[in-house]
């Protein structure tokens, strides 16, 4: 298992090459002259000339790409341009906010995923089904920007439960922070969590029907013990694979929700770097959250093949 | 309970998967008996009902197939069974094991907990014991070093290996009664001996009697006491043993024993019965088999004959099963 790790991430070096590839492109894929862009139509020629040298643009091509993967070594990925402090530095500061609310959601996704995929399946065609399964495509079919605008509307302006949006620091204040955190992961899980229903009922249902589970029941086991050891364990397996596909639809999903709920998480720090035309923080933020996904998938398939004996003995040897 | 009262026994059973249909019941009708210790044997080609018949002794048919008749075992009623009564039955006083040693055990859980689990949840007793017993059992059903094998995944081991670790869970909590579906069809035929020779040793060590589910006439010869030969969902014969073989009395029987490979045989090809099974949608108007059946007269045609006594303790439903011993053969 330990050589199967270290293959998965060998084989995550290409990737982070093109990725860090793309990441420096962006600033030619902008049409025109890129310090104009950045500038905007105030600009003087005298701050186009400071935004050129600031981002090394009057530099040649090959100082500037030798420069970039230079500085991605030690860690570095330029300046902002908006906020005047190092790109790493806003990425590590504002990560906490949104890998917070990224287990908040997930956690909701999990519990309410499996729990309805697994009574779904258990009545299968009967009316809990019926329910389960609509309820999973309105949440794969609204979106959720819609949702959390709607749930500010009743929750916040209505009902005057939550705050509209803001951020209160978990260590700083518990229940600030669930009070801040709850709509905007419950917006984030919605999607998700009627992905797992989906994917859990179906597997359930066919776990249902193989041959273990009418040996676990002729061996007299109880009903408990059948589904909630035999049937989950094998239903586990899938559920499983589709985490690394929800962890990425969750973090692309932070971009909008954190700027709808004023979460100053990085989901917010890029959408506001990309209205802002902060090409360093795009590109940093880019290369950033693609090693994140990288990485998480990778622990994601060595936590499966631990889980699943077949792989892991196989893997053993 | 009576003392010579059968260990197990099914009267008027019937299991319907599509009641109303007008299609013929998977399971129509089926009555037998099987004692303490006995061996009996359910022959019949794939669809005759006997695996239906079966699942429904040990409540394991899907809750859409409607059931009628009477099923007692020890006297007690097991249609009447709730939930939790079943299962101190299942595993228990029934044990059973099935026809797919593949697919038949947990994928993802060592074969050691699945005996385990068995074990605990009949018998009150600690891990460690019943770690022990696992060992044990392995030991019985013949699989080599068991201690080491406890912590083995399904996968790491081979179809018969799997299979007699099924036995052992099956035996695990001493059952009166182990149902075997076709234990060794999908084995290899070296191995199918293995495995019939050991369920009949363990049949003596722990006293049970077994109801052994097959097509193949040759391991009924060889292990059976009494056969309950099925067709399409009814019981065309059944009687003990040797006048099964000796003076079948019904064609159906008598189709199935000449189509079995014989060694000894001077013919080069097999015997077979032409045709097939009724079809359950559209069945005909009078005995079931009567459209492959040589011996078919025109009643044959119009009445659906019910089973009877002929000789002794052997029945048929057959309406010419007393001409056939007297050579009329095909």
């Amino acid at each position: 298992m330990i050589g199967y790790t270290l293959n998965r991430l060998l084989q995550a070096i290409p990737v982070l090459f093109l990725v860090s590839l793309f990441a420096f492109g962006i600033i030619y894929l902008i049409p025109g002259d890129a310090a104009t862009v950045i500038g905007g139509p105030t600009a003087t020629a005298a701050d186009l000339e400071q935004i050129r040298r600031n981002l090394g643009l009057d530099q040649p091509f090959h100082v500037q790409i030798l420069t970039f993967y230079t500085n991605l070594f030690q860690g570095d990925l330029g300046r902002s341009l908006l906020l005047g402090i190092p790109v790493t530095e806003a990425l590590i500061q504002r990560s906490p906010i949104t890998v917070g609310i990224a287990i908040y959601s997930l956690a909701i996704t999990i519990v309410f995923g499996l729990i309805t995929g697994i009574v779904a399946a258990l009545n299968h065609n009967k009316w809990l089904d019926q329910a389960a399964t609509l309820f999973a495509l309105v949440g794969v079919s609204l979106p959720n920007f819609w949702l959390a605008l709607v749930m500010i509307v009743i929750f916040s302006v209505y009902l005057g439960w939550l705050p509209t949006g803001g951020y209160v620091p978990f260590t700083e204040d518990p229940v600030g922070w669930l009070r801040t955190t709850t709509m905007p992961a419950v917006a984030l899980a919605l999607l998700q969590a009627g992905l797992l229903t989906r994917i859990t009922r179906s597997t359930m249902l066919e776990v249902l029907g193989q041959d273990y589970i009418r040996t676990a029941r002729a061996k007299g086991l109880s009903e408990w013990q059948v589904i909630g050891q035999h049937a989950l364990a094998n239903v586990m397996m899938p559920v499983v694979t589709v985490m690394g596909l929800i962890l990425s639809v969750l973090l692309s999903g932070s971009i909008i929700i954190e700027t709808i709920f004023g979460v100053p998480g990085i989901g917010a720090l890029m959408g506001n770097a990309i209205m802002s035309r902060d090409y360093p923080m795009v590109q940093g933020g880019l290369f950033f959250i693609t090693a994140a996904l990288l990485l998480l998938n990778i622990v994601i398939d060595v936590l499966y093949t631990w889980l699943d004996p077949r792989i892991r003995v196989k893997g053993g040897d | 309970m009576k003392a010579d009262a059968p260990l197990l026994s099914i009267r008027d059973l019937v299991v319907d998967f599509a009641p109303g249909s007008g299609r013929l019941p998977a399971v129509d009708g089926v009555s037998f008996d099987i004692g303490a210790r006995e061996l009996v044997c359910v022959v019949g080609e794939s669809g005759s009902g006997k695996s239906v018949s079966a699942l429904a002794v040990m409540g394991l048919l899907p809750e859409t197939a409607a059931v009628s008749g009477a099923i007692s075992f020890e006297g007690r009623d097991l249609r009447a069974l709730t939930r939790r009564q079943w299962r101190s039955v299942r595993g228990q006083q029934i044990g059973m094991i099935f026809q797919e040693p593949m697919t038949s055990l947990n994928p993802v859980f060592p074969i050691g907990r699945q005996l385990v689990e068995t074990l605990r949840a009949h018998e009150r007793m600690s891990l460690r014991a019943s770690r022990d017993r696992a060992a044990d059992l392995l030991d019985q059903v013949g699989i080599p070093s068991p201690r080491q094998r406890l912590d083995d995944y399904p996968h790491q081991l081979s179809g018969g290996m799997r299979q007699r670790v099924m036995i052992a869970i099956a035996l695990s909590c001493s059952p009166r009664l182990l149902i075997a579906d076709e234990p060794t069809t999908a084995l290899d035929v070296t191995i199918q001996g293995q495995l019939l020779d050991l369920l009949n040793d363990l049949r003596e060590t722990f006293a049970t009697a077994i109801l052994l589910i097959t097509h193949n006439m040759g391991v009924v010869a060889e292990v059976a006491d009494r056969v309950v030969v099925m067709y399409s969902g009814r019981i065309a014969e059944q009687a003990d043993v040797f006048s099964i073989f000796d003076a079948p009395r019904h064609p159906y029987t008598e189709g199935l024993l000449a189509s079995t490979p014989d060694l000894f045989s001077t013919e080069r090809r097999l015997t077979t019965i032409v045709g097939s099974m009724p079809n359950p949608a559209a069945p005909p108007p009078g005995c079931l088999f009567a459209p492959r059946c040589p011996l078919a007269l025109d009643m044959c045609a119009r009445e659906r004959p019910e089973l009877r006594s002929v000789v002794g303790g052997q029945q048929s439903a057959c309406l010419r099963a007393e001409q056939m011993a007297m050579g009329d053969k095909p």
